[in-house]
């Protein structure tokens, strides 16, 4: 994987892309159109996987809290066997799709790897259903080629693999629905109706979103319309392949012309996600330092545990152990009741004084401080009032790069 | 407030974007339905006009979306050339040199375009900003109009050749850049000329003048007249006129291969507006000898051997490169002299991409972004004609495998329009184009400025003389020109000037106090009136501190701003 990640590598990738591509349109000349197809889509999903399989991590991961919010929840659903479970403690979320099969037992970490397949999938899907709605082989094959290859008919929603990347649950799940809809509708219509085929293209892709609880967009719904922009295009570029062809230079030399370019011109061709993907640089790196203590917390701490800690850790804490947390990242994020109390045993966690109602009250076991948090410091004790009963903080974890883990425990 | 006086503070700039891409789905939808209405049998139509009105339209979609959501000109805070720009007009409105730049006696090294925009806003220093914004939108309207008409004279002047023209102008503007730009070695084209230097981009309103000029060249009168329309190309953008003499030279050379009879004449013609031009360019050249070192090597000028160099020069197009093949073979085995200019232009323009790749690898690839913008629109024009000719092979069997409007044995023309626009309009520029995550110097103008650049600045727009030179702060200076429409001693925003390790003694001196002769022949020679000091200028100058300055009788504070790390102080010298 490190040498996928040098960037000395990547013009290399550009050629032998354009080699598979000009092998693919050599095999169209020569009217094998399965084959090109074949040797077309092998280029396309080569260069998806060549970024997606060097991800550690999901993309933005790092950095984009709706994306450490998301994966939050999916954590807490398969901790707690709740798909409502909010990752943060007494909140609410509504299910989707995802939350169920993680309550269910589908583990994230199998989602991660899945999704890390999501923009070739969708290509693939795509490429079906184009492949479905056409009648003869020629045909069929370009429609393929086309719906797979967005960029150059919908410049908005060229940028198929970002668009994966970024609801990759969207896409796995249209993906898996229009293949197994084209499919079943194939074997119904026989190829006889390729606009219904293509409507139910469009239903599965505005399903994905739906379902996997994202929001739909319009470059979404224009992703959605690929095969039906290929459907249409098709007859017209084959009837202008016909017009151009000369004794010498057939109707399938300038299709093949057509498909080396429209290959190369693609958003996967030239797809670099370091540059225009929040996160997806530093998914690429190694473990961080972060995952040792959340390891720690994974298998020290009870499952319906809540963890208290800054506010920056709260989703990555739920999103790597599953546990809930205090408060969320976000102090105005709407469900959290009750934010002052929390704000107030947050700061006595701070002071080392765990307010012992308020701790039992959110169900508080363990409290993480990360590199540069000062460790707590009890106030000396004076002439003070009576106070709550006070919880004590012992120190159960601590490593090199100065995260440290207290446990909550009875004076 | 953005250009248009509108609150932009909570503007949507997603959905803003996302309107703007349907307005022009919308357009394209109009336009192709009125173009096969007018393709009925005995209907009169141009629809070559439909093609510019589309180009124009786009063109002015996209400046649009980019502009609206501004509330600065478009690429401050994030682009040294924008901000020079500024500098140089800001300086010339001021009362100052024209042929200066705002580092002081100075001689430019783009003299016309801040002149330009002085003299389109009246000289006023508040419409300056204006005519920034606005310029890129005229200057792009300028480009298609020039296309328009140079293309059709030099192509025939006939409906099929304004066709063309605008098809060729259509497919520059809108289609030299693609989607996958985003993350290209030099990014978008459209927006990195016609955005951000509209002052490149008036070289390539006035390189369409230029070729027909040399097409035309036929008489001793007008090979002088084809050379002094070079060098004014030069006087505007000298890079581009050294591309269209490379061009100039393969059309030489391509009538000797093609065995032409009228070779002997076409290189004495070449021969001779090359000469004009450069003869009479030449001055400029003298003043650009202090900016230009060829064979200074740096590691960023350089390019792999392995790099897809090649690629991003050729199939990064898609689709338009190989119409541009086809556009160029089909030009250069033309009769029109304008047409075989202008393929070889384009396979000129292939040749010098190929030799930066040869430089790179020295490290000595100067300029390159420009030749990527170069063969971009290059390539596209030519792409432009490329389509509307493999249209026209195409119509009559078109005509005879649709049941479309024809006329006679072919289709339409404003059908075959309607088919070609179908073709070409999606993937143009104003149904993809996202600024706001495609486009760096967008996103920087978005920020409001700093308020270390806009307070100190607004006191030396207003409370210092408009003659005054500032020394201080190197970095700091391009701001002291753009918004505070002053001089500078030295600024690393450009090229160091030919005197310039006179200038930084003349520095050293004011920030240490001595030798007095040295401040005298400051404040005397290049007429240094204040000091401008920030924490990184004074810790270049190890010992000086603000206290100490503060305390010398010769320098007066007049300005004190800021925090710890980003005051900004100035001080008048004191004579």
């Amino acid at each position: 994987m490190s040498l996928l990640s040098s960037p000395d590598i990547q013009p290399a990738l550009r050629w032998g892309l354009l080699s598979l591509l000009c092998a693919s349109g050599w095999l169209w000349s020569r009217r094998r159109f399965r084959a090109a197809t074949m040797v077309f889509l092998a280029a396309q999903c080569g260069a998806l996987l060549f970024w997606t399989l060097q991800l550690q991590r999901p993309p933005g991961f790092d950095r984009v809290l709706a994306t450490q919010e998301f994966w939050a929840h999916l954590a807490v659903a398969h901790a707690s066997g709740d798909p409502r479970a909010g990752y943060v403690f007494g909140t609410l979320e509504a299910p989707t799709l995802l939350t169920r099969l993680a309550a269910a037992g589908l583990s994230p970490s199998t989602m991660e790897q899945a999704f890390t397949f999501a923009p070739t999938l969708l290509a693939l899907a795509l490429a079906f259903v184009g492949f479905c709605v056409s009648g003869s082989p020629a045909r069929r094959s370009l429609t393929a080629v086309l719906a797979a290859t967005t960029a150059p008919l919908w410049g908005l929603a060229g940028n198929l693999p970002t668009a994966a990347i970024d609801r990759p649950a969207a896409a796995l799940i249209a993906s898996l629905t229009v293949v197994s809809l084209s499919a079943a509708s194939r074997i119904f219509t026989l190829g006889r109706r390729p606009l219904w085929l293509s409507a139910i293209t469009a239903l599965g892709l505005i399903a994905g979103p739906t379902l996997s609880g994202v929001a739909l967009s319009f470059d979404w719904l224009l992703l959605s319309s690929a095969p039906m922009a290929a459907l249409f295009l098709v007859p017209a570029m084959r009837v202008l392949a016909s017009g151009l062809r000369t004794p010498r230079f057939g109707r399938t030399s300038v299709e093949a012309v057509i498909i080396i370019f429209i290959g190369a011109a693609g958003s996967w061709f030239w797809w670099e996600p370091t540059r225009t993907i929040a996160g997806f640089d530093e998914a690429r790196s190694g473990t961080p330092a972060l995952d040792a203590p959340l390891d720690w917390v994974r298998k020290s701490t009870p499952k319906e545990a809540t963890i208290a800690s800054p506010r920056v850790y709260s989703a990555l804490i739920a999103a790597r152990t599953g546990r809930r947390v205090l408060a969320p990242v976000d102090q105005d994020r709407p469900g959290a009741d009750r934010p002052f109390r929390r704000a107030r045993l947050l700061d006595s966690l701070l002071h080392g004084e765990p307010d012992g109602a308020l701790t039992s009250s959110f169900g508080v076991t363990h409290f993480l401080l990360g590199p540069g948090d000062p460790d707590p410091v009890v106030a000396p004790e004076g002439n003070e009032p009576a106070r709550a009963p006070r919880l004590q903080l012992r120190l159960a974890y601590r490593d090199e790069n100065d995260f440290r883990v207290f446990e909550l425990i009875p004076r | 407030m953005n250009l248009f006086g509108f609150d932009v503070r909570t503007l949507d700039i997603p959905g803003f974007v996302t309107a703007v891409h349907m307005v022009w789905w919308a357009l394209g939808g109009i336009a192709v339905a009125w173009l096969l209405r007018q393709a009925r049998p005995n209907t009169a139509s141009r629809p070559w006009f439909v093609i510019l009105f589309m180009a124009v339209a786009g063109h002015a979609l996209a400046w649009f979306v980019t502009m609206f959501p501004l509330p600065n000109v478009y690429g401050t805070n994030g682009s040294l050339d924008r901000e020079n720009h500024l500098g140089w007009a800001q300086v010339i409105v001021a009362g100052n040199s024209p042929i200066r730049t705002f580092q002081v006696d100075q001689i430019h090294f783009e003299p016309l375009w801040p002149n330009l925009v002085a003299l389109a806003s009246f000289y006023r220093p508040e419409l300056i900003g204006l005519v920034m914004q606005v310029a890129p939108l005229a200057v792009g309207v300028l480009f298609l109009v020039s296309v328009l008409v140079c293309v059709s004279c030099g192509l025939g002047d006939s409906d099929e050749s304004r066709s063309e023209a605008a098809f060729a102008g259509f497919f520059a503007l809108l289609l030299a850049s693609t989607y996958a730009d985003q993350t290209a070695p030099f990014r978008n084209p459209w927006a990195l000329t016609f955005m951000l230097k509209p002052n490149h981009a008036l070289g390539l309103v006035f390189t369409p003048v230029v070729l027909l000029a040399m097409a035309r060249a036929d008489t001793w009168a007008r090979r002088v007249w084809a050379g002094v329309l070079l060098q004014l190309l030069g006087w505007i953008f000298v890079i581009h006129m050294a591309f269209v003499i490379s061009g100039f030279l393969v059309f030489a050379a391509l009538c000797w291969l093609q065995k032409r009879p009228e070779r002997v004449r076409v290189t004495s013609s070449v021969a001779a507006v090359v000469t004009v031009g450069l003869v009479l360019v030449s001055p400029y050249f003298y003043m650009l000898r202090e900016f230009v070192s060829a064979t200074s090597v740096a590691p960023r000028l350089g390019i792999q051997l392995q790099s897809a160099h090649t690629l991003d020069g050729t199939i990064r197009l898609g689709l338009v490169f190989p119409l541009a093949v086809f556009g160029a073979w089909s030009l250069a085995r033309s009769a029109s002299a304008f047409g075989r200019i202008l393929a070889c232009q384009f396979v000129a323009a292939q040749i010098n991409w190929q030799i930066f790749h040869g430089l790179g690898i020295l490290q000595l690839a100067k300029e390159m972004d420009e030749a990527y913008y170069w063969i971009r629109f290059v390539t596209a024009l030519v792409a432009g004609i490329g389509l509307w000719r493999l249209g026209q092979i195409a119509a009559p069997r078109l005509a005879r495998l649709a049941r479309g409007p024809t006329l006679g044995d072919r289709v339409a023309p404003a059908a075959m329009t309607a088919l070609l626009l179908l073709v070409a309009a999606p993937t143009a520029l104003p149904g993809w184009w996202d600024p706001e995550s495609m486009d760096r110097y967008f996103a920087a103008a978005l920020r409001p400025q700093p308020e270390r650049v806009r307070v100190p600045m607004a006191f030396l727009r207003t409370r210092t003389e408009p003659a005054a030179v500032v020394a201080g702060d190197r970095i700091y200076a391009r701001y002291v020109a753009a918004f505070g429409a002053r001089r500078v001693l030295l600024a690393d925003s450009l090229n160091p000037p030919g005197d310039f390790s006179k200038r930084v003694q003349i520095e050293a001196a004011i920030v240490s106090g001595q030798p007095t002769v040295l401040i005298e022949e400051g404040r005397r020679a290049y007429g240094i009136r204040y000091l401008l000091v920030t924490p990184a200028f004074l810790a270049a100058y190890p010992g000086s501190t603000l206290e100490n300055l503060l305390a010398r009788p010769d320098l007066r504070q007049v300005y004190n701003h800021g925090s710890a790390q980003d005051r900004v102080t100035i001080f008048e010298l004191r004579p």
